[in-house]
């Protein structure tokens, strides 16, 4: 698995933003049939990622995200770090 | 005189209420408040200030807004939405109705600047962060609409949703529109009603340079029409009726709780901001709302006026009321005195409160008035303690900035029968 700090901080933001118990969001979780992420929840939840991440994600690149582990692939990717 | 009458026109009945205000979380609590000369006056807890001028308001307390947005959902709201959701929806579940697929519904919002309180979040992100870090959601929480919307959402009503900006007689005037709806047979059920939260730094301090605001020497306090009133308190809150035919409303067994009786409206042009001396375009509007209520002035049994306890509105609504009334006239309260000046909202749940208080047969005491103003005309303003009156109709009257006046006419639900 591995960027396990990435994943904290997605699971924290997605939580914060939807006010929803942290432990029910797993890598598998589907954004938009699990959580009903939508398009304005996604620029939510990707700007408070990059707070607490300190890095910056192209907002072109939010439409292709299904799951928390395509966010967190995108996320390593951004970062320069490998993807596991 | 039979309001049915020459044209035939459907009644119109009140059958959901609801209300969030400085008093409580329904139009009950808040007519409670009212009638025991509650002031619900405190220092602001909505932002952080050293400015003594915007540092008193009357708030709606958090804790009565729970139970109709969720957590999730508050994000998509700006506070006049979340209250006016809130009120809006409470309203139609008062009401027990069953709406189906051909009812054909509208919802009519009143509101002064709808959600500038994230408008102003998002100008300070833009100006200390820049754009790229504004919230996607600022456009459909700010815009005036977004009440309308997120109540026909909420509702899953898909006939019309408008919205009136009027300043602080936009809930007046949607529920006089409202009331329209039904009576030309646009509708078959309308939620209508005001939502309004400007308790802002920016708003209040505008309304403080304006000169329209309590507090500028000495503690805030909303006097209307007493001699020392200097000025009204920024309150908020949201108020929403459910309104049906009268025979519709009858026989599907709907508790009626009132009716509105009558309205009348036009533009006071003397002004931006103060209203004419002589009161002529009042005069004119409340008459206007006799007449389309098919009453005369004796047939009122209280006013509540809009008694903003500003130096200006205060000698002109009198003057225009003893005019339209004779000396003396029908009790009169000024729900500003405890409730704070809920702008847009305000001519909602005055109205509501009017319904309610014509039901209960009580004037509650306008709070703040100790002496009356002598500048001010012989009013029968009820000081001290509630009033027992007749139950009967009530006048309602909202003067906005702008000019905009709304004079509601409403009842209890037996007013003046003629069936």
């Amino acid at each position: 698995m591995g960027n396990d700090d990435i994943f904290e901080a997605i699971q924290g933001s997605l939580a914060m933003i939807l006010e929803i118990d942290p432990t029910t969001i797993e890598r598998s979780t589907n954004l938009r049939d699990d959580l009903a992420v939508d398009s304005l929840a996604m620029v939510e939840v990707v700007m408070e990622v990059e707070d607490r991440l300190g890095v910056s994600v192209p907002e072109e690149r939010l439409r292709g995200l299904v799951t928390v582990a395509d966010a967190i692939a995108l996320v390593a990717e951004v970062r320069g770090a490998p993807v596991s | 005189m039979d309001r049915a009458g020459p044209r035939h026109r459907s009644r119109i009945a009140i059958t959901g209420i609801g209300a969030v205000s400085p008093a409580g979380g329904s139009a009950a609590e808040t007519v409670d408040g009212l009638i025991a000369g509650r002031s619900t006056v405190g220092p602001v807890t909505r932002y952080e200030t050293a400015h003594e001028t915007i540092a008193t308001a009357c708030e709606v307390q958090d804790e009565v807004l729970e139970g109709v947005v969720s957590p999730r959902d508050r994000r998509r709201h700006c506070r006049a939405s979340l209250l006016g959701t809130t009120a809006g929806i409470r309203a139609v579940e008062s009401a027990g109705l069953q709406v189906g697929g051909d009812t054909r519904t509208a919802v009519v919002v009143g509101t002064g600047m709808g959600g500038l309180d994230v408008f102003e979040v998002q100008s300070a992100i833009f100006r200390d962060r820049g754009p790229d870090r504004m919230s996607p959601l600022g456009v459909p929480m700010v815009m005036s609409n977004a009440i309308a919307a997120n109540l026909a959402f909420t509702l899953g009503w898909s006939g019309v949703a408008v919205t009136y900006a009027m300043a602080c007689s936009s809930g007046a005037f949607a529920i006089a529109e409202g009331a329209r709806y039904i009576r030309d047979g646009q509708a078959d059920v309308v939620l209508c009603g005001g939502a309004e939260s400007l308790i802002t730094p920016s708003v209040m301090g505008s309304f403080s340079r304006a000169g329209a605001m309590s507090g500028r020497a000495g503690p805030a306090r909303c006097r209307p029409f007493d001699a020392q009133r200097d000025g009204f308190v920024m309150g908020e809150g949201a108020g929403f009726v459910v309104l049906e035919a009268w025979e519709a409303a009858v026989a599907r067994g709907a508790s009626i709780h009132g009716e509105v009786l009558g309205w009348g409206a036009n533009t006071d042009i003397h002004h931006i901001t103060a209203p004419s001396p002589d009161g002529a375009p009042a005069i004119d509007c409340m008459q206007m709302a006799l007449a389309d209520a098919g009453l005369e002035p004796a047939d009122i049994r209280h006013v509540s006026a809009h008694g903003t306890a500003t130096l200006l509105n205060d000698v002109s609504e009198a003057l225009a009321l003893q005019k339209v009334f004779g000396d003396g006239g029908p009790p009169l309260t000024a729900p500003k005195g405890s409730t704070g000046h809920m702008l847009g909202a305000s001519g909602a749940v005055e109205a509501i409160a009017a319904v309610l208080c014509a039901d209960r047969g009580v004037v509650p005491p306008v709070v703040g008035l100790e002496e009356l103003d002598p500048e001010v005309g012989p009013i029968d303003a009820v000081i001290g303690t509630a009033r027992t009156i007749d139950r009967g109709p009530a006048l309602s009257n909202s003067f906005a900035f702008g000019g905009h006046n709304v004079t509601l006419v409403v009842g209890p639900p037996d007013a003046t029968t003629n069936q």
